[in-house]
């Protein structure tokens, strides 16, 4: 039996190839699963016979075929940005792989007071902010995409409410790329300004998006009459899994204290905090569950297949992953909690934190997400 | 749906435009890493726009609008006396490594950090056991959030078994497990060591040299 799978995620894709060898002749049945929100799924069978050397050719075919990632898509979309570009442009967008100052060039804060380096939105013109956008959209998943969008947007809003105009907005949000964009070479592309640091690492076809802050404020708006709330999963998620936990569970995860901030916010790269809170493998399987959908909020930013590949590294090591809590157990049903919460793994850790900072903390909220073992891709991209 | 945001309004009413940035607190963050023989504090501070007065009278004494390298010190001392750690339930001495200051205009819009690092010697222990490490933060402690955690000890021999903390973190109490082995030894007990090879040798072929009349 030959059986082979690429892609395990929430909600994008996955495949399978299965194979029977008999003598000369293989039967082989290829699973594909879309989306499986949406249910659609094709399990074949797909049952076909071929002399054995045609078959061995068939099938180096079709495995990459089915485990194909984003990669060449997002690469074309980074050569199209680029040659969209001026000199000047150019030299300006572009970085080092390994030049640490740019890569750690991130924060919460507003760009006037932590400058970005890069392409600022605002100073592209129609067409190259079209290209810039589309290589970010290829680099992410479409909800990944939407909330990103979600936040840019909700500056502008914060720009409009301000009296400060030259502090926020989406012009304010910078582009660059480390590296030179390559399906087999490691490059990075970096989008960010206030409330907002994406890393993607592009290596071969990973894509690792840590560490990356993802933030909002308001972390509560409308458009058209429809409420906007960029953050509002992550937060909905963690009160429905602080909710499904017996008393047991809840005393070990909810923290005795007030947690003000992130603790491993930006400028805190390479470190890791004692973990504390509930331990995943005292959870039960509709807990760790909930705990997996939770996370997938961060991990599935990225595009599909570099999200599936993730979700299959934070499912691996899910029984030492903790979660903690600090705050209150209840919220507002379609609103925004005052709670803090973190996840920490053996190779993940996920921080939410409402800012009490001169208002409403349930207007403002910030995250972190990192892979304290690969943040900025420097495994996947060693060599 | 979103290409249509210029018809964004507000759900609720937003906070003022400072509101960006912190306000009525200030946030205190100590990351703590422990050794055989040492401890490490990094300790974030960071003033929001409406305490910054109450923070700045302790800093820019002679109200000039900069911090002088002499300010910077004292400040840094000030912060030091305001930490108390112990070990082992003895006090211990922290020292300053480094200090870095943000610029005026960032500590005026609630935006500056300053940054200390701090570390100071363990009492050793010879054949490891339990020990326990605490850290009293009273910096400025009407208007301060604290925040404090261990970093995972990159020490292979200690594993941190119990964190506590009051209900703000000022206070901070971190047990850990320390394996028996050598603590590395202090530079006079090599010197001594050597000292007495040496001695050894010399007497050692005084006595197999022939004797000369």
């Amino acid at each position: 039996m030959i059986r082979t799978a690429a892609g395990d995620t929430g909600w994008g894709w996955s495949a399978s190839l299965r194979g029977r060898l008999r003598r000369d002749r293989l039967s082989v049945s290829a699973g594909l699963a879309v989306d499986e929100v949406l249910r659609l799924q094709y399990t074949g069978p797909v049952k076909f016979t071929l002399p054995l050397l045609r078959i061995a050719t068939v099938c180096l075919s079709l495995i990459p075929a089915f485990a194909q990632t984003a990669t060449p898509k997002i690469v074309a979309a980074a050569k199209t940005f680029l040659a969209s570009l001026d000199d000047k442009q150019r030299a300006g967008v572009t970085f080092s792989f390994d030049d640490e100052k740019q890569r750690a060039r991130w924060s919460n804060l507003p760009v006037s007071m932590v400058p970005r380096a890069g392409l600022k939105m605002g100073e592209l013109n129609a067409a190259q902010k079209k290209a810039a956008m589309d290589l970010l959209a290829g680099a992410l998943s479409r909800r990944g995409f939407e909330k990103v969008q979600q936040i840019v947007e909700g500056d502008e809003v914060l720009k409009n409410a301000s009296a400060n105009k030259s502090m926020f907005g989406r012009d304010l949000f910078y582009i660059a790329i480390l590296g030179t964009p390559s399906e087999k070479d490691p490059w990075m592309l970096q989008f960010g300004g206030h409330h907002l640091a994406l890393n993607i690492t592009i290596a071969g076809d990973r894509g690792i998006l840590t560490p990356s802050l993802t933030a909002a404020q308001p972390a509560m708006y409308t458009v058209d009459g429809k409420t906007v709330r960029p953050l509002g999963q992550e937060n909905d998620k963690a009160f429905a899994l602080l909710a499904a936990l017996d008393e047991g569970q809840r005393s070990k995860a909810v923290l005795t204290y007030k947690v003000a901030d992130l603790v491993l916010g930006p400028g805190n790269d390479g470190k890791t905090i004692q973990p504390e809170g509930l331990q995943a493998s005292a959870m039960n399987e509709t807990q760790r569950a909930m705990l997996l959908d939770l996370i997938a909020e961060w991990a599935n930013i990225v595009h599909e297949s570099a999200g599936a590949a993730r979700m299959a590294e934070i499912k691996a090591g899910l029984a030492e992953t903790w979660f903690a809590w600090s705050g209150p157990a209840t919220v507002q049903a379609g609103r925004n909690g005052t709670s803090y919460f973190r996840i920490q793994g053996p190779r993940l850790v996920i921080e939410y934190a409402p800012q009490p900072l001169g208002g409403d903390p349930t207007l403002h909220v910030h995250t972190i997400y990192r892979d304290p073992t690969n943040d900025y891709g420097r495994k996947s991209s060693a060599k | 749906m979103i290409r249509r945001l210029a018809q964004l309004s507000l759900l609720l009413m937003m906070p003022a435009p400072a509101g960006a940035h912190r306000l009525d607190e200030y946030l205190q963050a100590s990351l703590i890493s422990l050794s055989r023989d040492r401890v490490e504090v990094q300790l974030d501070l960071t003033p929001g726009v409406a305490v910054l007065p109450l923070v700045l009278a302790e800093i820019d004494r002679d109200r000039d609008g900069e911090f002088s390298e002499t300010e910077r010190a004292a400040y840094a001392a000030q912060v030091l006396r305001d930490l108390l750690v112990n070990s082992d339930g003895e006090p211990v001495r922290l020292s300053l490594v480094r200090v870095r200051f943000p610029e005026m205009p960032e500590l005026r819009q609630g935006l500056g950090v300053i940054r200390l690092e701090l570390s100071a010697n363990l009492p050793a222990r010879w054949f490891g056991g339990s020990r326990e490490l605490t850290l009293t933060n009273r910096h400025q402690d009407r208007i301060a959030a604290y925040l404090v955690n261990s970093l995972v000890p990159l020490d292979s021999t200690i594993r941190i078994t119990a964190q506590s903390r009051d209900i703000r973190q000022s206070f901070y109490r971190v047990t850990y497990a320390q394996s028996a082995g050598r603590p590395t030894p202090p530079a006079w007990l090599w010197g001594a060591v050597a000292a007495l090879a040496i001695r050894s040798t010399v007497l050692f072929r005084r006595r197999r040299a022939p004797a000369v009349r």
